[in-house]
């Protein structure tokens, strides 16, 4: 008998704690890629990723079983890696968007040269702003849609949109950079 | 050209109904600044949603279950989750067999202590005579026996009354003495006429004595 996410939230409630081992198995993949994206270093993600399921576990009893369960550990997950994101230098905020827009930096081709080896897409995700990030992590490599992000992210689906907008600009413009290509 | 590429932005979403749609992707065709950039931005997408992605690290699962907290649950939850939850048993044949074994001895053991304790009643019921107390009292409409071998209690033995008028029980008793009263219609105390001995009771009357012996 298949058990539903739902039911084995209510047995962990009741005492049984093994069980809940088969929501870590079933999405411990959605969730550590969820992390890898947005902090950009595997060891991170797994930090992270655990430490999701660990405050899943020990709030289950505010689960509202009305939600599905995949989107309320996401939510949990993202307020993870925006803690962690946030006790970090390296990232672009929105005032910097001066240093990745077009016209500055080397020359592509030796910039393509140099990191061929490296995960493109990764370094271009990186280079954006967290907000922006977070939508298009969300929306194109978790498949949620708006209204969905806009619940487990706590924004509007407005602002999202503009946010996504922009995002895709930038991303664009990285990626053709990424790969030594002129826009 | 702001609408536009709005426009362009959530055609990419799957946001425009259908008459929307096909004018955008007229307009996308008839103008090769805004059809670069619909390719450019459906290609960053189709990169991102065909991504590989890392694979969660090995022995991911068992990292966090040994890292849960135990959480208190009441004990009495923890016994209802132990005694309905299937459980698999595991055992090999020499346990199998101990097992049986100490079921068989047990249940041996209990039907050979219910038997002592039949014969030990059966035993205790030898070791009695059944005695026999008679009274004369045709115009009594009840008479108990009252002694040492029911406390003293009124209503415990009650007699039994014939057509002559007499009434008469019959009481198993160890050997040995026994003091004795009837009580007559719940209320006057008697003595035995026929008693073995009288004893004083200490209240100005005297009990009827009753002497047992082992035949």
């Amino acid at each position: 008998m298949d058990l539903t996410d739902e039911k084995i939230v209510e047995q962990c409630l009741k005492g049984d704690r093994e069980i809940y081992s088969l929501l870590v198995d079933k999405y411990q993949q959605m969730i550590y890629v969820l992390a890898y994206r947005m902090l950009g270093d595997e060891a991170a993600a797994k930090d992270a990723a655990q430490e999701s399921f660990i405050s899943g576990y020990l709030s289950l009893r505010s689960f509202r079983r009305e939600a599905k369960f995949s989107s309320w550990l996401t939510s949990i997950a993202l307020n993870k890696c925006r803690d962690m994101l946030r006790g970090r230098k390296d990232t672009v905020s929105v005032d910097d968007l001066g240093d990745v827009l077009p016209g500055k930096g080397a020359d592509p081709e030796e910039r393509y040269r140099q990191k061929e080896n490296e995960d493109v897409l990764q370094e271009a995700l990186g280079k954006l702003p967290d907000e922006y990030r977070e939508v298009i992590v969300l929306k194109h490599i978790r498949g949620l849609d708006y209204a969905e992000i806009a619940q487990t992210a706590g924004v509007s689906e407005g602002a999202l949109k503009i946010r996504a907008w922009r995002a895709r600009e930038m991303l664009r413009f990285l990626l053709k950079e990424g790969q030594g290509t002129h826009v | 050209m702001y609408k536009e590429r709005e426009l362009l932005q959530r055609l990419l979403d799957g946001e425009l109904d259908e008459s929307e749609r096909e004018q955008m992707l007229k307009a996308i065709e008839a103008n090769p600044f805004l059809k670069r950039d619909y390719k450019g931005f459906a290609e960053t997408i189709q990169a991102l949603e065909e991504a590989k992605h890392p694979l969660a690290p090995p022995y991911f699962t068992a990292e966090v279950m040994r890292k849960l907290p135990v959480l208190a649950v009441p004990f009495w939850k923890k016994a209802a989750l132990f005694l309905f939850r299937p459980h698999i048993f595991r055992l090999n044949i020499a346990t199998i067999a101990f097992l049986l074994l100490a079921a068989v001895s047990g249940a041996v053991f209990l039907m050979g202590r219910g038997t002592m304790q039949t014969a030990a009643l059966e035993q205790g019921k030898a070791n009695t005579v059944m005695v026999t107390f008679r009274l004369q009292a045709p115009g009594a409409q009840s008479v108990a026996l009252a002694g040492e071998f029911n406390k003293w209690m009124v209503n415990e033995t009650q007699l039994s009354r014939s057509k002559s008028g007499e009434w008469q029980v019959e009481v198993p008793l160890r050997a040995g003495t026994y003091a004795y009263m009837f009580v007559v219609d719940g209320r006057t105390w008697l003595p035995d006429p026929d008693a073995d001995a009288y004893r004083d009771d200490g209240f100005g009357s005297r009990n009827s004595v009753r002497r047992v012996y082992h035949l």
